[in-house]
């Protein structure tokens, strides 16, 4: 009997002991993680999370035997790189941390993706995010430990470097072509990390936005024809222009009239969080804090007086009856949805968020379209609503200490950062896109323009769309053709960008000298400082100061629509009092130190 | 004659018995095949728990890193934890979430059960049924999206009602008041498994004799009577396992169905201990803390699973465990 007992015994172990060294080997974690990342990727973020974040935990009990077998092979991969490398025909992933602008595939769907792909050798398969929550995403990806071969690290580059996810790419700036054409020794200090390597290639070049502003207070084209076409600079007006519209017209095609929406999912809540109030304050974006133009010096904007005026615009909205009642509940798609619709009056964005937005109400209600305007407080003097030009490295493509031959990768990414690459992303095909002039110069005849200023029409040539591989700067002409890489600063696009409604409503502004829905605000000028937002995606994650930081947007998040419900003007500033006095729980001071100094440390390479 | 030999040679050995391994593992097979369960629990659910180390680290996932390599802390986080309102508020939201969610799936699961055993009519009987368990298997994010359109300010069908019947003047943002959410996370845990946990009570309720309804008939007992006197009493047993079961998960709260529900409105009210780990560990990447936080929720689930079952003793003198 008690053999019996102690053949099961020992068999029992056994199996478990084969069981245990068989987890610990890399393959079966390969699978592991590829079935968390697989979850991760194919499913809707927020649903799935949970699920996600049960798979990773799991597979993040076999990371770390994992991330050892990669350091090793990370190791043995180390470049030995002496100019080019071969270009074997390649299947590479990558991942880009924001959402994909179309429903199709841009490498394998269109033909500048093909074009690309025949000029690279490279068959591309890309990933998007799925919602807004890059962060989220990129930490699953690090506790799997397991990387598509390219990132493009989007607002987590901190994360990824900071776990190691991406090799440095030193050497290969060094040895292959094209790379020195697009960046100079200023940006290449500006992408350096703190260990004195480069882990990405940032695409974010300076540019301007010479047709349709960066950013703004937006009001639609029918509140301001109702006006008499004003040029909104004054917060209060807009205001009182938003009050007097939804009351004159409480319905739009059988719906309420929506005066004033905000975006609150995850990151896009940053708008309400602290993007609207800087600019009404006169600053430029600098992420989280404002930088005082003269002394360089770094404030946090949630608890500041501006950012308080900003909350009780809401709270009179809210009270007026303006506001949407359902803008703290929705979605950044169902948001997008409300401006298409055109039931939309006014709200406080950047650009790139809502333009998909925007896309599909020039379609569907042209006349309602939203303008955006520099508005400030009363009694400020400059407005910086288009910021700086300025070239950032906070962010970019790097290789993923997962890629099989980051050799191949490497030469993939110097062959984008060539002009034939970059022409075809961003003017498309010889020919069908563009024409060469006799000068040697690019252009395109009306209808390439009216194709290329139609967002859907572009994107499906796949022009403009992979933008991710803009490597090469905007405002530099590219040597061969003597031409902006960049169409839309062109002569050319100016002239031919705007449909018949926009000219006609740019008409009544024509007495007045303006001929642009740019031209109301301030021009940019040249960086001196690199960006407090760009500095923020750098500093390590770990950092008490960067998570006093991130703590503070969760807080502010919680706060403000408390603040916008209050109702009472009392219950309002009781909870601010009570939402700055949590504040004041964290160090949000180390974070003002810390920036202040990466901001002036900055300055150096911005002469 | 090889018989004997083998015999001898199994002498010399000095083995003891004539049987060898396999033999004696083919005799034992259904005990082995019964030893997998065990295995499949100690795999997945024990041996992970090495994991739980990270708790007491200051965890970062690097290819640079070892794991034994990384920052020791002992019990910071915990420390740091217990020193922050915020966790006490997700324990709060949890256990007011879980208890609420308990109580109202007893009453409508009980009073679903008791209902349709009552239906006499075969084929509504079975549609009733049907129809009722349907929504266990709609997936949370159709579910969520269903609520929140029925919820709506704008044209929800709620709102809709309220307002023609003049309760109401004005529609109410149901998903972003902070007070009601727990409520609607709890009626909305009934909605969707109020008839799928009613099959195991109408399962039990087939099981009764029917001769006691019959004397009871006979005794001039009316429905009422029958349900207190005779249903409910027999499926107490079953009513007791599951609630003992239940409260054992009252921390689990259901990480999806709250998350997708939450809005920025009613963070204060929705924030669970499971949507606090997961801010923490998967928004901020801070894997320790949320591994701490983790550790905390197991011990309170033990805690509850016991105290439950205590109490199931001291009721009638026989638990479960």
């Amino acid at each position: 009997m008690s053999l019996k007992r102690t053949t099961s015994l020992f068999l029992a172990v056994l199996l478990l002991i084969a069981v245990a060294v068989s987890g610990c080997t890399p393959a079966p974690t390969d699978t592991t993680t590829a079935a968390a990342t697989t979850a991760a990727a194919t499913t809707a973020a927020a649903t799935t999370a949970a699920e996600a974040a049960t798979t990773a935990a799991e597979a993040a009990t076999t990371a770390a035997a994992a991330t050892t077998t990669a350091a090793a092979a990370a190791e043995a991969a180390a470049p030995a790189a002496s100019g080019g490398f071969d270009r074997t025909p390649a299947s590479l992933k990558m991942l880009y941390l924001y959402n994909s602008a179309t429903t199709y595939d841009p490498w394998r769907d269109t033909a500048v993706g093909k074009a690309l792909a025949e000029l690279t050798k490279v068959d591309l398969e890309m990933e998007f995010l799925v919602g807004a929550d890059a962060r989220q995403k990129a930490s699953l990806l690090i506790a799997a430990g397991e990387y598509p071969d390219l990132l493009s690290t989007g607002e987590s580059s901190g994360d990824f470097y900071g776990a190691g996810a991406l090799i440095p790419l030193d050497s290969y700036l060094d040895t292959l072509p094209n790379f020195n054409d697009c960046y100079t020794d200023s940006y290449y200090k500006l992408m350096t990390q703190e260990d004195g390597h480069i882990y990405w290639i940032s695409y974010q070049h300076a540019t301007e936005n010479r047709v349709y502003p960066a950013a703004g207070y937006y009001l639609s084209m029918d509140a301001l024809k109702e006006n008499d076409y004003p040029v909104v600079t004054d917060f209060d007006e807009w205001q009182r222009i938003i009050i007097d519209y939804k009351k004159a017209h409480p319905d739009f095609n059988g719906q309420p009239t929506i005066g004033f929406t905000v975006p609150t999912e995850a990151v896009r809540a940053s708008a309400i969080e602290y993007g609207g109030s800087r600019f009404l304050a006169g600053y430029q974006n600098d992420g989280l804090t404002i930088v005082e133009p003269e002394t360089l010096e770094a404030k946090i904007i949630m608890n500041q007086d501006f950012q308080k005026e900003f909350v009780h615009m809401m709270f009179n909205f809210w009270n007026e009856g303006v506001a949407d009642p359902e803008m703290f509940m929705q979605t950044d798609d169902q948001y997008n949805a409300k401006i298409a619709s055109g039931r939309v009056v006014g709200l406080y964005d950047q650009r790139w968020a809502i333009v998909n937005g925007l896309a599909a109400l020039e379609t569907t209600a042209p006349e309602r379209m939203l303008l955006a305007f520099p508005v400030t407080f009363k009694g400020v003097e400059r407005e910086r609503y288009q910021g700086a030009r300025n070239f950032t490295g906070g962010q970019g493509i790097g290789i993923s200490s997962s890629a099989k031959d980051p050799d191949r990768v490497a030469q993939f990414l110097s062959d984008l950062c060539s002009e034939e690459a970059q022409i075809l992303l961003r003017w498309g095909i010889e020919g069908e896109d563009y024409s060469v002039a006799a000068d040697g110069t690019h252009e395109k005849s009306v209808e390439q323009w009216q194709s290329y200023s139609v967002q859907e029409t572009r994107h499906q040539r796949g022009i403009e769309l992979m933008t991710w591989f803009n490597l090469y700067p905007n405002l530099k002409e590219l040597p061969g053709c003597k031409t902006l890489p960049n169409p839309q600063l062109t002569q050319g696009y100016i002239e031919n960008v705007y449909k018949p409604f926009e000219l006609e409503f740019l008409s009544h502004y024509a007495d007045r000298g303006y001929t642009t829905f740019s031209s109301w605000f301030a021009p940019t000028y040249d960086a001196e400082y690199e960006v407090g937002w760009s500095i923020r995606q750098r500093i390590d994650p770990q950092n008490p100061a960067k998570i006093a930081g991130d703590t503070a947007l969760e807080i502010s998040l919680e706060y403000i629509p408390k603040m916008v419900q209050a109702g009472t003007e009392e219950k309002f500033e009781q909870l601010w009092q009570e939402f700055c006095g949590v504040l004041d729980t964290l160090p949000l001071k180390e974070y003002e130190v810390l920036a202040t100094q990466m901001i002036r440390d900055s300055t150096q390479f911005y002469k | 004659m090889i018989v004997h030999s083998t015999q001898a040679e199994a002498a010399i050995r000095g083995v003891g018995k004539p049987r060898g391994f396999w033999a004696t593992l083919w005799k034992q097979r259904q005990l082995v095949v019964l030893s997998l369960p065990v295995l499949f629990v100690l795999v997945f659910s024990y041996f992970p728990l090495w994991g739980w180390l990270i708790a007491f680290q200051n965890y970062r996932p690097s290819n640079k890193i070892g794991f034994f390599q990384q920052e020791w802390v002992g019990l910071r986080q915990f420390a740091e934890l217990f020193a922050d309102p915020k966790f006490f508020r997700a324990l709060r939201n949890s256990l007011g979430i879980g208890a609420l969610k308990i109580i109202c799936s007893y009453f409508f699961t009980l009073l679903l059960a008791v209902l349709v055993n009552e239906i006499r009519v075969s084929w509504f009987k079975r549609s009733v049924q049907t129809i009722s368990y349907l929504p266990h298997f709609v997936s949370w994010v159709v579910a969520a999206n269903l609520i929140f359109v029925s919820l709506s300010p704008e044209g929800g069908i709620l709102n809709e009602i309220l307002q023609r019947l003049g309760i109401t003047s004005s529609p109410i943002a149901f998903m972003g008041l902070p007070n009601a959410f727990w409520l609607i996370a709890a009626l909305s845990e009934v909605w969707k498994s109020a008839g799928y946990g009613a099959i195991v009570y109408l399962a039990v309720m087939t099981s009764i004799d029917p001769s006691l309804y019959e004397s009871a008939d006979m005794d001039g007992a009316g429905r009422i009577r029958k349900i207190f006197a005779i249903t409910l009493p027999s499926i107490t047993p079953t009513i007791k396992i599951m609630l003992v079961l239940s409260i054992g998960r009252l921390l689990s709260v259901g990480f999806e169905q709250i998350y997708i529900l939450m809005t920025p409105s009613t963070i204060d009210t929705a924030t669970t201990l499971e949507v606090y780990i997961y801010t923490f560990a998967m928004k901020l990447a801070l894997y320790s803390k949320g591994a701490a936080m983790s550790i905390f929720n197991s011990v309170v689930s033990v805690v509850l699973i016991v105290l439950s079952n205590t109490f199931a003793k001291l009721l009638d003198g026989e638990g479960i465990m």
